[in-house]
């Protein structure tokens, strides 16, 4: 390799130039495309800053964007979407509890204490809101906009720490319904874990993953 | 009590990171949970020091771990280390968010002084970190102000063209400065 082919190698690790002949050149040259990697590997050891903890709901972020989970991250959404989840979150969080208290067919009662909520959102606009009495295991599910098309929207639940999804069955699409959660469903919902909404067949996901798509998430928070 | 000398320590850490990637490639996700648990921290800190801001660090860092899952299968442990190579993705993927952003740092370069900086410390950290801390150590044998610039390409993702009208310098001047440096640098990494 002459100086001037590994400076452009270099050059085009650090990304100093935007070169279009050099990036072709990658696909074409594998020697030239290893020297890229020798520099881009050799410059990664600037990046010896001390660490940082990241929010304990990350992992559970990426896993449930996972292409097996999530076709929408196939298409290219994924994190377009988590960036639109977090945009939105606080706004939708607040809409969503007023039009609960205010629409007057809705007759659930509030639960007592303060109760932990969370507020999905995701890619077209789908928006629910959730809130959970940490002492009765009551569920409140109010969907904002949610069309679960010809199927069924199933809701899931995301563990603090865990990385699989387990589910808490099929939701109504349509207006406001309340859950009692069995013993072993509550150890699951915390402050912390992750909700999610996904579009599955009627009466719900048959294999126990999600097989369709995640349509709106979001994370529990204590109030 | 017994602890494990740090260079050993480290290549144990190599030894199960690259162990875990190639369980990655076959789409194993408690693999790709290992990998996380294992360098969440290091990398969400070139995340945040390139970004600055957590939401974005945080959007990076999906990022990053979407593509370690598409892409671990081209990890090449007889060619690098996995170490290396996932901060090399990570950079790349924080700095392509950075550009998307259109968010662009115009603040002048100083280069003041053209001293290469003798610290005695570079050679204990080289001896300590290995290979990873090589490049710290040659790059303070370089001349401080094209140091400067080779860090700031790396961290902000800043071309030839940005560099010359930060430093207030001609893109001639700047461009062979660097190429320069590089061929210094690449002489001192071996």
């Amino acid at each position: 390799m002459s100086d001037e082919d590994d400076l452009l190698a270099a050059e085009l690790a650090l990304g100093l130039e935007a070169d279009a002949a050099a990036k072709a050149r990658l696909a074409n040259d594998a020697a030239f495309a290893q020297r890229v990697v020798w520099w881009e590997q050799q410059l990664a050891g600037f990046a010896a800053e001390p660490g940082q903890d990241p929010p304990s709901d990350l992992w559970p972020r990426i896993a449930v964007a996972l292409p097996q989970n999530d076709n929408a991250a196939d298409r290219g959404g994924g994190v377009l979407r988590w960036k639109l989840i977090s945009t939105a979150m606080a706004a939708v969080a607040v809409v969503a509890l007023v039009m609960v208290a205010q629409r007057p067919q809705i007759s659930l009662p509030p639960p007592p204490g303060a109760p932990a909520v969370a507020s999905l959102s995701g890619e077209k606009g789908s928006a629910l809101a959730i809130s959970y009495d940490t002492a009765s295991h009551r569920l409140t599910v109010a969907p904002v906009k949610l069309d679960p098309g010809k199927g069924d929207a199933e809701l899931w639940v995301i563990p603090v720490g865990a990385d699989k999804a387990v589910s808490l069955g099929v939701i109504d699409a349509r207006k406001a319904s309340s859950h009692q959660l069995n013993p072993s469903q509550a150890r699951l919902v915390a402050p912390g874990a992750t909700f999610a909404i996904s579009l599955e067949p009627v009466g719900g996901s048959p294999t126990g993953t999600a097989t369709g798509p995640i349509v709106a998430s979001g994370k529990l928070i204590e109030t | 009590m017994s602890s494990t000398p740090p260079d050993q320590a480290l290549s144990l850490e190599r030894a199960a990171l690259s162990r875990a990637l190639g369980r990655v490639a076959l789409q194993d996700r408690d693999a790709l949970q290992e990998v996380y648990r294992r360098t969440s921290r290091k990398l969400f800190g070139i995340c945040l020091r390139i970004l600055g801001e957590r939401a974005e660090a945080e959007d990076a860092m999906q990022e990053v771990y979407l593509t370690i899952w598409r892409r671990a299968g081209s990890f090449d442990p007889a060619r690098g280390n996995p170490i290396s190579w996932l901060a090399a993705l990570t950079r790349n993927r924080a700095i392509d968010l950075l550009r998307r952003s259109g968010r662009h740092d115009t603040s002048p370069i100083e280069l003041a002084d053209d001293i290469a900086d003798e610290s005695p410390d570079a050679e204990a950290v080289l001896i300590e970190q290995g290979d990873e801390a090589r490049i710290t150590y040659c790059i303070e044998r370089l001349e401080k102000s094209d140091a400067v610039m080779i860090r700031t390409a790396f961290y902000e993702g800043t071309t030839y063209a940005d560099l010359a009208g930060r430093s207030s310098l001609p893109l001639g001047t700047v461009k062979s400065r660097i190429r320069r440096a590089l061929l210094k640098l690449r002489e001192c990494l071996g």
